[in-house]
């Protein structure tokens, strides 16, 4: 069995021993995760051009899935990943990334302009200049995680 | 009456207002929620989204509309309307005593016959009208018509009033006036004249000694019409209507 271990450097070998001492593998690209209270993914593995790579998580614009596909735009490229979006989410910090719609999760600190439409929804500009829409379910967190 | 296009020019203006409005507020918000976005404290109060305010503004705009037409169509509802060539037109009249009858060219009109009008003869309770109707176009020279009343009852008539007023075909009043206190003559006469086809009603108030004391006290205390008559102090009181053809053929 592989899994993959979210949690704080200090109970990192921890419990990575006692799991390899029950004969669990630990690997980043496994589908089960192991995950702490309070404790977020510092960097995701993407894979690139056949290559893997680890992108901090200050890097990243935003993750969007294209039907099966989860894509990281971040500052140094796009990246594709094995995990589903639902996972990415709660492995992220929830004050540094929110979900915005279905397909895409956005890091806060990379919005750069936020415009208002007459309709409940928003169109976000990221610091590369990508745009990414807000939709009408995630419209109202969004409004209370931004506070406006 | 209020028209399309003032109904439009209402509209629109509202409008304009409406969208102006929205378009502020939608500036103004796009910069607050940037200026918060970069500085997140998130203990800002929560703003009215563009969405919500253009509902509200829509909501107010369709009652303001409501509201000015309603009050429009109330104001005209209590407004007489009075077609633009009554208001530009010429009247006049006069009252005048046998002896003014006598003077200068008023001394070829008679209570008998008078070339080129037509002659009516009313007795309405105890006066007598005879008058004169002119078929001919307007000019300045000819009266339109000409009134001969006589009190031709019982009493002893001390004084008179009168009032006289050109009406519309609809019966609105155009222009009037009335007096009152002047001595009883043989009989009076009435000349007026017009330059548009309309209605001249003349209401006669005779009184004797004691309806005239009445009626000056009723105007000590200034509580009676402008016209300053009284049809209950006077011993006859009468109307008549003339209608005045003065530009048909």
């Amino acid at each position: 069995m592989k899994i993959k271990l979210i949690i704080s450097a200090l109970r990192y070998e921890q419990v990575k021993n006692e799991l390899t001492s029950k004969g669990i593998e630990i690997d980043e690209n496994a589908d089960l995760l192991i995950t702490e209270k309070d404790c977020f993914a510092e960097y995701l593995i993407g894979k690139h051009d056949g290559e893997f790579h680890r992108i901090s998580v200050n890097d990243i614009l935003c993750i969007e899935s294209f039907a099966h596909d989860i894509i990281i735009h971040s500052a140094h490229g796009d990246f594709k990943l094995n995990e589903r979006l639902h996972q990415l989410e709660s492995m992220l910090n929830p004050k540094q990334f929110l979900r915005i719609s279905n397909s895409v999760i956005v890091s806060l600190n990379k919005i750069h302009k936020i415009k208002p439409t007459l309709s409940a929804k928003y169109i976000l500009t990221l610091s590369d200049g990508r745009i990414v829409d807000v939709t009408r379910s995630y419209y109202y967190i969004f409004r209370e995680i931004i506070g406006i | 009456m209020i028209n399309t296009l003032t109904i439009i020019i209402i509209a629109v203006s509202i409008i304009i207002i409406a969208i102006a409005t929205v378009a502020i507020y939608y500036l103004h918000y796009s910069r607050v929620i940037n200026k918060r976005l970069k500085e997140r404290s998130g203990n800002e109060k929560r703003m009215l989204s563009p969405k919500t305010v253009g509902i509200v503004t829509i909501i107010l705009a369709l009652l303001i509309f409501s509201i000015t037409i309603l009050l429009v169509r109330v104001n005209q509802s209590n407004t007489i309307e009075i077609d633009r060539e009554y208001l530009t037109a010429q009247y006049n009249y006069e009252v005048l005593a046998p002896q003014d009858m006598q003077c200068g060219y008023l001394a070829s009109y008679s209570i008998n016959d008078n070339a080129g009008y037509e002659k009516y003869e009313e007795i309405l309770g105890n006066i007598r009208f005879t008058y004169f109707v002119s078929n001919d176009a307007y000019d300045v020279f000819h009266p339109a018509f000409l009134i001969f009343a006589e009190y031709i009852g019982p009493e002893d008539i001390m004084t008179f009033g009168f009032q006289g007023d050109y009406l519309t075909s609809e019966h609105i009043s155009i222009a009037g006036r009335g007096g009152f206190g002047a001595d009883t003559q043989e009989y009076i006469c009435i000349i007026g004249n017009t330059s548009i086809d309309c209605i001249f009603q003349l209401s006669l108030f005779y009184y004797d000694e004691d309806g005239n004391i009445a009626m000056n006290k009723e105007l000590d205390t200034l509580d009676v019409n402008i016209t300053g008559n009284s049809a209950d102090y006077a011993v006859a009181a009468e109307t008549i209507k003339i209608v005045i053809m003065r530009t048909s053929d």
